[in-house]
């Protein structure tokens, strides 16, 4: 895991620092225009505070151990951690400040608890939706007394991320994928289980089913012996998410795409934890493409692809998308496509991409919870509109499923629909 | 009474009124008429702790604002004399010890802060007696001089501490 550094600046000056040396200055060319040595009185502290609040303190930017982690579950987020610091700097001379990311919202104020050497915190954060998202790194600055100078703090602590998904993600990797390499022997993985090829043996645990037992070894050891089996690595996964914007308007967009984000990250990591080969496309104007791996090492890459996605201001056409996939992937690969299908142009996506060889599910983030929880209205005429809106949605739905199979992910918290589609044995004629 | 976080405490800060005593001192010794003046330091004082205590997150930062125009303002109509120029300069002091003396700031606290009101007062009392208790009373001159001092003294500190300003290491070839 990545760690960061916070800040290496060493000194400066605050904004009360400034208006007392800007009040001082004044002060004194007015007595002297008016030839009067009281304001020049007055000056004199107002000068010499910020000079002697630089020379508390310490030398050097103090050095900070900071641990954190984040805990809760679905919608609710904590942080917790600890700012350690060393003699001679002083906790309680030390400002912390966070900032809560985009897509999250305080449920209660940060609690803040200092010592003369440490420095806990605890955030209370809200996720209303699924949400995939680095926590900022606070600002911790020592500051003397009076707020007049800061030395920012240095400190190294790993990377911490705020995942949130549907639970059924977890277990999606156990889904057997489509395999698109021509030798399927080649494709174990290093994943110890109970059935695929036979590994080892081992002693055996006193829950054991018999049918795991090894019983000629276990009768000439004495002991019993359950076999080892490495696990078939499971087949080829492709996410492609539209990142084009819709007429739904930016911040609808925005939220349906940090939804697809969280989704897409929960399935990658499900998969990639099964040992599968996980790729990822992003359609913009062009498509940004993550070739299939498997592996750490793809699950940084895609967790960072994944956290640079953008909308795009200029959208591509959608044959062009469905080009460029097999310019990276095979055909064949099983694709999740993530798409709001909230216009054609996003509509259309589907059967360009059916037509190039890549067998499709779709997971439709609906924009209709966003949209009625953004009309605070509740009258008929919103209820007319929503239900127009509702048709709307289904007819789309409906049309779509001519060309592969869609889940409408209305409840954001649940991706059921998903994981019955995956699984269903019809989806493996469903090619081209 | 006081509330979970102490309101009442936040109220019954020492500087308080000490920055009082040192705005309506100014006002009563200024050539203004005493209700002006008394008017001008209980406004620049009121707005100062209401802001600070009562008013909201974006708004605190000006806080120190209204004391410190209303300190400026009486500052101008003080008559030339020891009792006034002793008091312009202590009420500069005072309200350095309201700024250290913050209830939102963890770090703040006349006691921790003492260094940085306690050298401007230092140097008040330096000017003052170089103005006054010295065979040449000019209060000007004290002052002046003792504004050069601090100055020649400012740059030698920050001129032998290069690290306070620069930002990337010192390279060594």
């Amino acid at each position: 895991m990545s760690a960061r550094i916070g800040s290496v600046a060493t000194f400066r000056w605050r904004a009360r620092a400034y208006l007392l040396f800007g009040a001082a200055v004044v002060l004194a060319g007015v007595g002297i225009a008016l030839r009067s040595p009281a304001p020049l009185f007055v000056a004199i502290p107002l000068f010499l505070a910020p000079v002697a609040a630089a020379l508390l303190g310490p030398r050097s930017p103090p050095v900070a151990r900071v641990a954190w982690q984040v805990s809760g579950t679905a919608e609710t987020v904590e942080v917790a951690g600890t700012a350690r610091f060393d003699t001679p700097t002083d906790a309680r001379d030390v400002v912390v400040q966070f900032v809560v990311p985009p897509g999250l919202s305080e449920r209660a104020p940060p609690r803040i608890d200092r010592s003369l050497r440490e420095i806990r915190f605890a955030l209370h954060w809200a996720a209303s939706e699924p949400i995939v998202v680095p926590v900022p790194a606070p600002h911790i600055g020592w500051q003397d007394p009076a707020g007049f100078v800061e030395r920012p703090v240095r400190w190294e602590s790993p990377d911490l991320m705020v995942e949130r998904y549907p639970a059924e993600l977890i277990h999606i990797g156990a889904v057997r994928l489509e395999r698109t390499i021509a030798i399927p022997g080649e494709t174990l993985s290093r994943r110890i289980g109970s059935e695929g090829e036979f590994f080892g043996i081992r002693l055996a645990a006193p829950t054991e089913p018999p049918r795991r037992i090894n019983w000629r070894a276990s009768a000439r050891v004495g002991r019993l012996l359950a076999n080892e089996f490495r696990v078939e690595r499971t087949g080829d996964v492709l996410l492609l998410i539209d990142v084009r914007p819709t007429a739904l308007g930016p911040s609808i967009d925005g939220a349906l795409l940090s939804l697809s984000l969280a989704a897409a990250y929960g399935i990658a990591e499900s998969f990639l934890r099964e040992k599968a080969r996980v790729g990822l496309g992003l359609y913009g104007e062009f498509l940004d493409a993550l070739p299939l791996a498997s592996g750490r090492t793809q699950r940084l890459r895609i967790r960072n692809a994944l956290l640079a996605a953008r909308l795009t201001t200029s959208p591509g056409p959608s044959e062009r998308c469905a080009i460029a996939l097999r310019r990276y992937f095979p055909p064949g690969v099983t694709t999740i496509l993530l798409t709001s299908l909230a216009d054609e142009a996003s509509a259309d996506l589907v059967p360009f991409v059916r037509r190039r060889g890549f067998p499709l599910v779709v997971m439709s983030p609906s924009p209709l919870p966003l949209l009625e929880r953004a009309s605070r209205a509740r009258d008929e005429e919103s209820d007319l509109v929503g239900r127009i809106a509702r048709l709307l949605r289904r007819r789309r739905v409906s049309a779509t499923w001519r060309d592969a199979p869609v889940v409408d992910w209305e409840d954001y918290w649940s991706v059921g629909g998903l994981v019955d589609l995956l699984r269903r044995p019809a989806r493996v004629g469903r090619g081209v | 009474m006081s509330g979970p976080d102490g309101a009442v405490a936040r109220w019954l800060r020492p500087s308080i009124p000490l920055l009082a005593a040192a705005l309506l001192g100014v006002a009563y010794l200024s050539s203004l008429a005493l209700s002006e003046g008394l008017v001008l330091a209980a406004v620049g004082l009121a707005a100062g702790v209401g802001l600070r205590l009562r008013g909201p997150a974006g708004v605190r930062a000006v806080s120190p604002w209204p004391p410190l125009v209303a300190l400026g303002g009486l500052a101008l109509f003080l008559p030339l004399g020891p009792v006034p120029l002793l008091a312009a300069g202590f009420a500069g002091v005072l309200y350095v010890t309201w700024l250290v003396d913050d209830p939102d700031r963890p770090s703040g606290g006349l006691r921790r802060g003492a260094l940085v009101w306690a050298i401007p007062a230092v140097g008040v009392l330096l000017a003052w007696g170089g103005g006054f208790l010295l065979p040449a009373s000019a209060g000007s001159l004290g002052a002046a001089g003792a504004l050069l001092a601090v100055a020649l003294l400012a740059l030698a500190y920050l001129v032998g501490r290069r690290d306070l300003f620069d930002r990337d290491a010192l390279a060594k070839v």
